[in-house]
């Protein structure tokens, strides 16, 4: 690893931890903790998505040309989803490694390459994500996962459920069941009733 | 302080119990040693489920004593109790086979009417795949017909022995914690039962730390244990007790058998290593898990259902091993990308992960018990002194990314 490797790496590192909470930097988190979870936005407060992280999110979820009309990540707002998942300075490193991955696959910045070139950049990130840092690779997995999907709590019920209809997750017999925990309403199921005691918990880190 | 038995087992597990019952049966005078509780599952107990429940405080417990009491730097994880691991498991039973003998000093048809021996002290039997749930059906499809080779060591019918009732399995489904009815072979409610029935002492909160050899160092006179005296308090409640036998019988487990081995000994040699083999060739639990999308019509496991998969480890039916996967679409997709191989996740993400995704009502992952001789088991042993390695990695998001699993 050349110095400006590690410079690079150490900054994302530092990022990641920020965005974990672990630094204590709250400042630098999403404006409202409470309630907070990863894929919820409240825009207007949350930050805005970067152009990258846009053009990310939707080369990583792109229309399906067999289905007429078929969404973009960030129709549904996915972008934003990942934007407030990551917080600014998340998302500075997150643009950063799109870019250098576009560079290394198309020697050229991220929104300047084409779409086939942008989701090769993805590609060649997750390539070398058993080699990387554990915390640059959840940059990653934040990207990957919650693009698809991240908005569902903050749009509207008709564009929820347009959404959900589109990628079959809507139960008609069921509305609600898409996110429902785990056994409720099942009379059968129940969650087995036993704590941890203090030490334990510390012990599995929970 | 000193003592004697005719035979001393050390461990009261599934091998310490089952041969202690036979041999107070037979009139020896056995005296167990273990490490953890004794839940003293009889008639009149409340019900194994609570008796269950204090075996979650003999693990928490167990956690951290060893270390403070020994200054060895191991833990235990589960199955330190009277009963030992079959206290804790999902009732799945794997059939042994010729192979797992390879390695054996004596072969599958010299153990084989053992094991029937075994079997039925347990009331072990295999449950058809016919006779299992609704979703076990679908889960068996999707696994392709691959589920097992499983025995069940779930009652039938109910029974009474040795003082104990053993009522009916009602799928309840919370066996790995202990069954509520009584209704699961372990050799906490069945061959201590026995052992005791006919005479037999159970030692519990006893740890023993050596086995002493005579001159020679080939024949074992005694063993020095501790006793603890009070839980979760400092070491002014342990007792040093040393305890002579006729005979004594190591079956503390794949951990505990070869370390006490390697802790005991003359002149830094330990005991039986002179092969080298001591605490070698440790075989994983078996554990494969097949994602899979269904062919028939929506599923929506995560909805709930007989078999679903919940916290803890309800994921079985009658002794065959099943999961149902439970999360909503963003769990369930950050837990793809995350298990998912590289080189298979470069080739799906974009438009066939969003494809893929839009089959999640269909999705399932089974996990059916499969047997797979390739891993370098070989390459496995446990050291005299063991640090703490297992434990679980965290992503930055504070998501576990790679959770060793218990044995079911």
């Amino acid at each position: 690893m050349d110095r400006r490797q590690f410079i690079a790496n150490s900054m994302a590192t530092f990022f990641t931890m920020i965005i974990a909470g672990r630094a204590g930097a709250s400042v630098f988190l999403p404006k409202d903790l409470e309630g907070w979870s990863m894929g919820k936005v409240a825009k207007g407060t949350d930050p805005a998505p970067k152009p990258e992280v846009t053009a990310a999110v939707d080369v990583i979820v792109p229309p399906d040309p067999e289905i007429p009309n078929d969404f973009k990540g960030s129709d549904y707002g996915g972008d934003w989803a990942v934007a407030a998942s990551l917080g600014d300075l998340g998302q500075i490193a997150v643009v950063f490694y799109l870019n250098q991955y576009a560079r290394k696959v198309a020697s050229k910045s991220f929104l300047q390459c084409d779409e086939q070139e942008r989701i090769e950049a993805i590609r060649q990130w997750i390539r070398e994500r058993d080699e990387i840092q554990p915390l640059i690779k959840d940059l990653l997995t934040g990207l990957t996962s919650i693009a698809m999907i991240g908005t569902f709590e903050e749009n509207e019920p008709a564009a929820e459920k347009r959404l959900f209809e589109s990628m079959n997750w809507y139960d008609p017999n069921d509305p609600t069941g898409t996110f429902r925990i785990p056994c409720e309403g099942y009379p059968d199921s129940f969650i087995f009733p036993v704590t941890l005691k203090k030490g334990v918990k510390e012990e599995l880190g929970k | 302080m000193s003592e004697h038995a005719d035979v001393v087992i050390i461990g009261a597990g599934a091998g310490g119990a089952t041969l202690g019952g036979e041999l107070a049966e037979a009139g020896a005078k056995v005296v167990f040693l273990e490490a953890g509780k004794d839940l003293n599952v009889t008639y009149g107990s409340p019900n194994h489920f609570a008796a269950s429940q204090r075996f979650i405080d003999t693990i928490n417990d167990g956690l951290f004593w060893h270390e403070e009491y020994t200054g060895r730097n191991w833990r235990t994880d589960m199955g330190e109790c009277a009963g030992g691991g079959t206290t804790c498991y999902a009732g799945v039973l794997e059939e042994s086979t010729p192979r797992d003998y390879e390695l054996w000093p004596f072969s599958y048809e010299q153990f084989l009417p053992y094991i029937e021996l075994t079997k039925k002290r347990y009331h072990v039997y295999r449950w058809p795949i016919e006779e299992l749930s609704h979703y076990a059906q679908i889960i068996n499809e999707a696994a392709g017909g691959n589920l097992g080779p499983t025995q069940s060591g779930f009652n039938r019918e109910p029974y009474f022995e040795y003082g104990v009732y053993h009522d009916r399995c009602r799928k309840c489904r919370c066996c790995i914690l202990g069954c509520k009815f009584n209704a699961k072979a372990n050799a906490t409610t069945i061959t201590l039962p026995k052992a005791k029935w006919f005479g037999a002492e159970v030692k519990e909160n006893c740890w023993v730390t050596r086995l002493n050899t005579d001159s020679s160092g080939t024949k074992i006179l005694s063993v020095d244990y501790l006793k603890r005296t009070k839980t979760g308090v400092t070491s002014e409640h342990v007792e040093q007790h040393r305890i002579y036998a006729d005979s004594f019988v190591l079956a503390g487990g794949s951990m505990m058998t070869p370390m006490l081995l390697h802790w005991s000994g003359q002149n830094g040699q330990a005991l039986a290593n002179s092969s080298g083999q001591v605490g070698r060739n440790l075989r994983g639990h078996f554990f494969r898990a097949t994602y899979s999308v269904l062919k028939r019509d929506d599923v929506r496991s995560y909805q709930g259902n007989l078999v679903e998969l919940n916290d803890l480890y309800q994921n079985f039916d009658k002794g065959y091993l099943l999961e149902f996967n439970m999360v909503a679409p963003p769990t369930y997709m950050g837990g793809m990308v995350e298990v998912m191989e590289t080189d298979d996740l470069v080739d799906m993400i974009g438009l066939p992960f969003k494809r893929l995704m839009r089959q999640y009502p269909k999705f399932i992952i089974s996990a059916p018990l499969c047997r797979s001789y390739d891993e370098g088991f070989t390459e496995n042993y446990v050291l005299p002194h063991a640090t703490k390695t297992n434990k679980i990695r965290r992503s930055a998001s504070g998501r576990a990314i790679r959770a060793e699993r218990a044995g079911a």
